[in-house]
């Protein structure tokens, strides 16, 4: 859980809100189950449906890195990216517009880390350019198996996660 | 078997989506309403209804400047940054059907100006006495009278096929990823306002034509209703799952009763009756669609917000 504490510490995400959050999987037939953790947060789609559907341009992709993000001062609070979000990574903030994870973009911007990445204490989360095939993360992605979350959704997320 | 426990617990979001309460039903039913009575009153025009007195096309447009401003307002509370409304108008984005929305309204209100300049409200024309020259210079040009009929139908099918197509795009609910809804919330729009129309409608004419067009709505209604099924239960499992919060889950009940029951099948059999001269009109027929219709948004709404992409057969949440 230190993930999402330390989203919620270095975004000032408010009082009973998450930007990040856990997920326990349990898939099969007693006994033979198996158990998957998962830290989940916005997928930063590629085809991302909340930037679709977004009236104002307030939900739209980053020039630097893709990452979507919301503009808070286009944003009118129709909540039609929440809606359209197959993931329910998004919510209301208090102050009226929509939220949620935008990979720490104070930071990234800097080349630093998402604060979720840093603090993992055994080290499972991988942040960086999927762009750049010698990247760490585009490595891991051709080296070991992964899946998407409902990518039956056709959204292309892109976080991975590693089996 | 598959279980999930999600720490996740955010107001709107968890356990199950409830982003909507009654303003937005109450919209999508109002911009119906609207784009019926504009298709109703921009066909009277059309036809060069204008020569008879009692036309409803003259008190139409009225009306519907009413209701689809107390829809506005509805919409206007649901926003959670409401003085942040204005950014609608300031971009037109394509792929967004609330953007195409806000520029369909903003549209539609000099449509029903123009249709109600055909002839003035008295509550109008005493404030200014000189807007009936704009009336009389209208008058003078059948064409233009014909043009603004055309013009008034085309913006309320738009009108009333946004109102369903706003939900089709939000890609996270299955139950909505279909964009029959456009046509099945134009053809219900069409059903509420000839069953409204037929009630106030002080020409008999007019009544006796809008119940058979109610009849005709209200059948296609019900065909767009099997469509809708059948698109949905072929679908992919996300769907399916949907598709049985209608059929068997706990909408079911008021959806089968109330929709389709009271709102659609009943009042088809009390208006076939009636114009067929077998029993008399009455004003119950005509409420039970305009119920019919409010419930149908309220139902695929709420419906629609319980629907998961995670909710299918063999996974639990």
């Amino acid at each position: 859980m230190d993930c999402v504490v330390a989203c919620k510490t270095e975004n000032n995400v408010p009082e009973g809100f998450n930007r990040v959050w856990i997920v326990e999987d349990v898939m099969g037939e007693f006994p033979d189950l198996n158990m998957e953790i998962r830290s989940e947060r916005c997928n930063q789609c590629e085809e991302a449906p909340c930037v679709t559907v977004c009236p104002t341009g307030a939900s739209h992709y980053s020039d630097f890195g893709g990452i979507v993000q919301i503009d808070s001062e286009l944003c009118i609070g129709c909540k039609a990216c929440i809606g359209a979000c197959p993931y329910d990574a998004r919510f209301i903030n208090p102050d009226g517009y929509a939220d949620k994870c935008d990979f720490c973009f104070h930071r990234v911007v800097k080349g630093e880390n998402p604060a979720c990445v840093d603090v993992c204490p055994t080290h499972s989360i991988y942040f960086g350019d999927l762009d750049d095939p010698n990247s760490e993360v585009s490595q891991l992605l051709q080296s070991r198996k992964y899946h998407v979350r409902i990518p039956e959704a056709g959204t292309k997320p892109k976080i991975f996660y590693l089996t | 078997m598959d279980e999930l426990t999600i720490t996740r617990h955010n107001e709107l979001i968890d356990p199950t989506l409830h982003i909507w309460g009654w303003q937005i039903p109450v919209y999508l039913f109002i911009g119906g309403l609207v784009a019926g009575m504009m298709i109703i009153s921009g066909y009277f025009l059309f036809k060069g209804r204008t020569r008879e007195t009692k036309c409803s096309c003259f008190y139409l447009p009225v009306l519907s400047v009413i209701f689809l401003s107390l829809g506005m307002l509805a919409l206007f509370l649901d926003l959670e940054h409401k003085l942040h409304f204005w950014r609608l108008y300031t971009t037109f984005k394509i792929t967004s059907p609330m953007s195409w929305g806000a520029w369909i309204l903003l549209l539609v209100y000099p449509a029903l100006i123009l249709n109600m300049i055909i002839r003035l409200p008295d509550f109008i024309l005493e404030r200014f006495p000189k807007l009936g020259n704009l009336t009389d210079r209208v008058n003078e040009h059948p064409y233009a009278i014909k043009n603004i009929g055309v013009f008034n139908m085309v913006l309320g099918a738009m009108l009333g096929v946004y109102t369903g197509i706003l939900l089709s795009t939000l890609t996270g609910r299955p139950l909505w990823n279909t964009s029959i809804l456009g046509i099945l919330f134009l053809v219900s729009g069409l059903s509420s306002a000839a069953a409204f129309v037929h009630m106030i409608a002080r020409d008999v004419y007019e009544r006796e034509l809008l119940a058979k067009a109610d009849n005709g709505f209200l059948s296609l209604e019900l065909i767009v209703v099997a469509m809708f099924f059948i698109g949905i239960l072929t679908s992919s499992a996300s769907q399916k799952t949907a598709a049985t919060l209608l059929l068997s889950g706990p909408f079911a009940a008021v959806f089968w009763v109330f929709v389709i029951g009271i709102g659609m099948v009943i009042p088809l059999f009390i208006q076939l009756m009636a114009v067929n001269h077998k029993i008399k009109h009455t004003p119950v027929a005509p409420i039970m669609v305009i119920a019919g219709g409010v419930l149908l948004r309220f139902v695929f709404v709420y419906a629609g917000e319980y629907s998961h992409w995670l909710i299918h057969a063999g996974l639990v949440r």
